[in-house]
């Protein structure tokens, strides 16, 4: 009887735990985010700032051009829309990268690592550079229908050798490697085909920024990133049996090739839509997850939300730091990933681990 | 006739295959460099225009039109060549490096070096920063891409000493390596200049656009000496790849040698890389078409790599310069041949033993 009560208050203990550690992301993402707002050009004050989007959000209207009116104009339409749109880079790409490790096994996988992020940018270019969209729906969801198809060939390929040679967790990430190399060959060449001074601009596509924000380019991520995130914390408990290996999970009922293609055009799908707007983002979907996996146990119900939330405060913190680090001048927040993701990398394969996925 | 004296024939038969199979990819790639140096763009340079030129310099005449000379004489000959010499020496890099490391995926790109070398090559020519506080360019340029390329040739070799690390491991560990770099040279790059993206860009994918006839000297020059160096000891090089234990009863001092080897190596790509930036998968590609053709014995393997990696390189810098108008870096060829190469030897790898 007494074991039985230890059993659940642990368990209750353990939620809490995980509760307290989502409250605490959440609240740093706040707090990150008024940071970041404070740097607007026009002095406005850290509390100020909660100040004016708390009022905006409730519908006040200040005098037409007052003081006030400016402030208000200025940080609703400049620096909101990159502070949303960060908290969906982080959400997505970590939703994306936990999704990913479960449904390949594998603790490295994540969509910048497997190539996804590469195809999709591939698609995305090739819209923007040449107009040819794979759709008859043109303008910005033309792209992102291309960077979907564009994404989608890279996780197909490895979704298929997968299935054909068993591939070990590292030689799938190889595979995902070189093709990235292949497609940001070809989005070179479509680039300098078509004008040779787009050689700076097929550059800075492949390194992702936040920069030049509007709520126009939030809305198809948003609504991409929201659908799509429900749906893989809605299959979290069958992500969590494919963990235990594919014939494990067969035997429990779930229909193991379905469900991966399924996951994995959603992961395509949401990738795509947040690189078409703000460029290739590497490591979110690998360093939050693992941490999270560090301090949480691996159980997906909670690493997802966790995952979200501590991917959010790693972009907005990421994003701050390369507006602040060459103040006025701004890095592109893709570059502050990797020197802190590349590292991070490095050490989950050196070193020597046991338990989660069997990595060598 | 006696057995012995048959397989004696054959076997020194095959040996002549295979050094005029390598004369062969010689011939075709000091062919293709001369073709390559017809191939411009810039101006109404016809056929005929070029030969003239050529011919001038080569008698010692002078030439009348400037602009023609400085395009033909200037640029597009030491680029033939400097692609010759960095296309034999990354081939070289990757074929001795397989062999150290008894891994198919090896070369001085996939293991990092490459990158190593360029973050120290980008950290002189944007921030002006030398590690020996050296003031002529080039020598500072090279030195810096030499001390930095030692952090990754110091860690494979590190990591190599590891009994669970499998050849798939150490790859995916120099890639990380080079992540880190990359990054790092990419930051670098826009903290000096924001303008200077475009040239990033160039670096990071490699071109050999920036070929002169006072760069050229120094690459040949390394290219030349080091890839005989390894070539004497291609014997050796050849024992090891049956693992350090029978290398040692065999008498080869397998440790030492393996060290040795990779620093060579690691120069040699350090002074490429200074000039070219990082060139994908020649060593890569070179060395495997290259053991098709004449096998896993180092000695004829390293001179049929080299000419193999000549022919590529320069080939792939052909496409580039007809491709695109104003010429494509070469690294974005390169990469697009050499990615699916390297996935097929990943598949291949995981079906079967390397060796």
């Amino acid at each position: 009887m007494s074991g039985g009560e230890d059993i659940e208050v642990q368990y209750t203990h353990h939620v809490q735990r995980r509760l307290i550690f989502i409250a605490f992301c959440t609240l740093g993402v706040i707090l990150v985010a008024g940071f970041s707002l404070t740097i607007n050009g026009r002095g406005i004050g850290f509390l100020e700032c909660y100040e004016y989007i708390i009022n905006h959000i409730l519908g006040t209207e200040y005098p037409f051009r007052s003081d006030a009116w400016f402030d208000d104009y200025v940080l609703w339409n400049t620096y909101v829309p990159r502070i949303v749109m960060g908290i969906l880079v982080g959400c997505g790409l970590a939703v994306c990268g936990v999704a990913m490790q479960s449904l390949m096994n594998n603790p490295l996988a994540d969509p910048y690592t497997v190539g996804i992020s590469d195809g999709a940018c591939f698609g995305a270019v090739a819209a923007i550079v040449t107009g040819f969209s794979l759709s008859s729906v043109m303008g910005s969801m033309g792209v992102v229908t291309n960077a979907f198809v564009g994404g989608l060939i890279p996780a197909m390929i490895i979704v298929l050798l997968s299935s054909i040679v068993r591939l070990s967790p590292a030689t799938t990430i190889l595979i995902g490697v070189a093709m990235s190399y292949i497609f940001s060959g070809l989005e070179t060449t479509i680039m300098m085909t078509a004008d040779a001074d787009t050689l700076k601009e097929a550059y800075l596509w492949q390194i992702g920024t936040l920069n030049g924000m509007t709520w126009e380019r939030c809305y198809i991520p948003m609504i991409l990133t929201i659908v799509g995130s429900a749906f893989l914390m809605y299959s979290s408990k069958n992500l969590n049996l494919l963990s235990l290996g594919d014939s494990s999970a067969k035997s429990l009922g779930l229909n193991v090739d379905q469900f991966r293609t399924l996951c994995m055009l959603i992961v395509a799908f949401l990738v795509a839509s947040l690189v078409s707007f703000v460029g290739v983002i590497g490591f979110v979907g690998l360093v939050a997850p693992h941490l999270v996996r560090m301090l949480l146990g691996g159980d997906n119900k909670f690493v997802m939300p966790a995952s979200m939330m501590l991917g959010s405060l790693f972009v907005l913190f990421a994003d701050l730091l390369s507006r602040v680090l060459i103040y006025p001048g701004e890095l592109r927040v893709g570059l502050i990933i990797s020197m802190i993701g590349a590292p991070i990398f490095l050490y989950m394969i050196v070193r020597k681990k046991k338990g989660y996925g069997e990595v060598f | 006739m006696s057995p012995e004296m048959f397989d004696e024939n054959v076997y020194y038969r095959s040996n002549s295959r295979k050094v005029s199979l390598t004369i062969v990819f010689l011939v075709l790639a000091v062919l293709t460099a001369f073709f390559s140096i017809f191939l411009s763009k810039i101006g109404d340079l016809s056929f005929e225009a070029t030969w003239e030129i050529l011919k001038a310099h080569l008698s010692g005449t002078s030439v009348d039109n400037e602009i023609h000379d400085l395009v033909v004489w200037e640029y597009n000959v030491p680029r033939a060549i400097m692609g010759l010499f960095v296309g034999a020496g990354l081939a070289v890099g990757g074929a001795v490096m397989q062999a150290l490391m008894r891994n198919p995926l090896a070369d001085p790109y996939t293991t990092g070096v490459a990158s190593g070398a360029s973050l120290g090559a980008v950290m002189f020519f944007t921030m002006g920063i030398s590690l020996l506080s050296l003031d002529n360019y080039t020598l500072a340029t090279t030195t810096n891409a030499l001390i930095l390329s030692m952090i990754p040739t110091m860690a494979i070799v590190l990591i190599s000493q590891h009994k669970h690390i499998t050849p798939t491991t150490m790859i995916l560990a120099g890639i990380a390596i080079m992540y880190v770099f990359r990054a790092a040279t990419s930051l670098m790059m826009f903290v000096a200049d924001p303008e200077s993206v475009e040239e990033a860009y160039i670096w990071s994918v490699g071109t050999l656009g920036s070929a002169s006839w006072d760069n050229i000297w120094f690459v040949a020059g390394s290219v030349t000496v080091i890839s005989v160096l390894l070539l004497l000891v291609s014997n050796q090089v050849t024992i090891m790849t049956a693992g350090d234990r029978s290398a040692s009863t065999m008498g080869v001092w397998a440790k030492p040698l393996r060290i040795i080897c990779l620093l060579l190596i690691a120069i040699m790509t350090a002074i490429m890389v200074s000039f070219t930036g990082t060139i994908g998968f020649m060593g890569l590609v070179a060395p495997h078409i290259a053991r098709v053709f004449v096998g896993s014995n180092m000695r004829y393997l390293i001179p049929c790599s080299a000419a193999l990696g000549s022919l590529i390189l320069i080939g792939a810098d052909c496409l580039a310069k007809t491709i695109s108008m104003t010429g494509m870096p070469v690294g974005v060829i390169t990469s697009i041949i050499g990615g699916p190469i390297f996935i097929i030897l990943l598949i291949k790898g995981a079906k079967k033993v390397w060796f």
